[in-house]
């Protein structure tokens, strides 16, 4: 199908979202709580949009482009002064929230905001509750280890009861979706610490060069879902490579 | 060791995640709270995750995750309530009850809290303990309604 974004004219699939077809023409839409492994919530609304449709005049409507389907002949403009200003005030709040987080320090600077107007309750806060990490870890990951707690203003991400995150296995994916990068995963030796969650864990290092592969936990949790055993789950990831390789190289197959 | 109260709660409503809130307003009913060992007895019961349940337990007020008295006084700040002296009345009954809105009394006797807007706003400022609504509540009068609370008993 055909629609113009920002008077571009475009193609898209059945399916794809506005910020799917905006990003494959390199049109740029800031977003905060997406992330392309997993499901689209339009929770932050950074990502909002304006369409129109040639059929109606004078009708438009503000959307969230991560979530909206695209249409055919959808006129879409992504940078209005509307837009922009309705980003800015976003922006300006979430800076409130975390006003010495540097991603979105930077965010905001690039916005044109140095400072918040808003008041400001608790300088130390990192975290936007956008919940990805909550989603990787439930629907990608199948550990469920943290969740969202409490309501409105005290609402928190976190285990259970603030204490250890029992059921999680070290994977690191929740620091990886974080968009403000306030998830801090610590290797030290043998050793990986997530004091997010309260959790410490023991790594396996790599049989062929001795570089940690992930934790003990993680491996064990893939172990009883696919069939591969040690030499493949213990070994990392660039001397697999470099085994399958030569492999081929010899053999002409795997 | 799992309490043989939950599983029969859970049993009345069936082992499964439909039943995630009316088996925890249960609990809630009849403990006044919802301890942590009850918490991971209905997450395994229902085979839910801990983490799903608690986010759960903590989102609604009418369920406690820590020890509640036996009566719950809630005094109204709403809008109406505010205006009408609702702020003097919160502060007669925490003198009253020696704690803060919040806060439980040692004997586990009574808790207090405070709610907006109860959906009574004609009747402000109001005043409900456990079940019963007192309405136009005077400051002087918040006293009373503890003491003849006190002398039920
Ligand atoms: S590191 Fe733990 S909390 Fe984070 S996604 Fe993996 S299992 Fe979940
Ligand atoms: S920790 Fe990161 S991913 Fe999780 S809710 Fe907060 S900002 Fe989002
Ligand atoms: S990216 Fe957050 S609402 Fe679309
Ligand atoms: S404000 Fe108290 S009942 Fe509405």
């Amino acid at each position: 199908m055909q629609l113009t974004i920002d008077d571009k004219q475009v193609t898209a699939e059945q399916g794809q979202t506005l910020l799917e077809v905006a990003r494959a023409h390199d049109i740029p839409i800031p977003t905060l709580c997406y992330h392309e492994s997993l499901e689209a919530r339009g929770s932050c609304r950074l990502c909002l949009v304006e369409i129109r449709k040639p059929k109606w005049p004078g009708w438009k409507r503000l959307v969230a482009s991560c979530v909206y389907p695209a249409e055919e002949g959808l006129e879409v403009r992504t940078a209005t002064e509307e837009i922009v200003g309705i980003r800015k005030t976003l922006i300006d709040l979430l800076l409130a929230r975390c006003p010495k987080n540097p991603e979105i320090v930077e965010l905001a600077r690039a916005y044109g905001i140095e400072q918040t107007s808003y008041a400001v309750l608790d300088a130390t806060r990192q975290c936007i509750l956008c919940g990805q990490c909550v989603r990787v870890c439930e629907d990608i990951i199948g550990a469920s280890a943290i969740g969202m707690y409490g309501r409105g203003a005290g609402k928190k991400v976190g285990p259970a009861y603030g204490k250890a995150a029992e059921t999680c296995i070290g994977c690191g994916a929740c620091a990886f979706v974080c968009p403000t990068r306030c998830i801090q995963v610590i290797d030290e030796g043998l050793t990986r610490r997530i004091p997010r969650w309260n959790v410490e864990f023991e790594l396996v290092p790599c049989r062929i060069c001795g570089k940690p592969v992930s934790t003990r936990k993680h491996i064990d949790f893939v172990r009883g879902r696919v069939s591969a055993g040690p030499e493949v789950l213990e070994t990392c990831s660039d001397c697999l490579r470099a085994y399958y390789g030569a492999k081929v190289a010899a053999e002409g197959h795997m | 060791m799992s309490s043989v109260h939950v599983n029969r709660i859970i049993d009345r409503h069936g082992a499964e995640r439909a039943s995630l809130i009316p088996v925890l307003q249960d609990i809630q009913d009849d403990y006044n709270w919802i301890s942590e060992p009850h918490l991971r007895q209905v997450a395994d019961r229902l085979g839910l995750p801990l983490s799903e349940v608690y986010g759960v337990a903590s989102f609604y007020r009418a369920l406690s995750l820590e020890p509640r008295g036996k009566t719950l006084i809630r005094v109204c700040k709403g809008t109406a309530c505010h205006v009408r002296g609702a702020q003097l009345i919160q502060e007669e009954l925490e003198r009253q009850l020696g704690i803060q809105a919040g806060g439980t009394t040692e004997d586990m006797a009574y808790t207090l809290e405070v709610v907006n807007c109860v959906g009574a706003c004609g009747m402000a400022p109001v005043v409900i303990v456990g079940d019963k609504y007192f309405p136009g509540v005077k400051p002087h009068r918040a006293k009373k309604l503890v003491q003849t609370e006190r002398d039920e008993e």
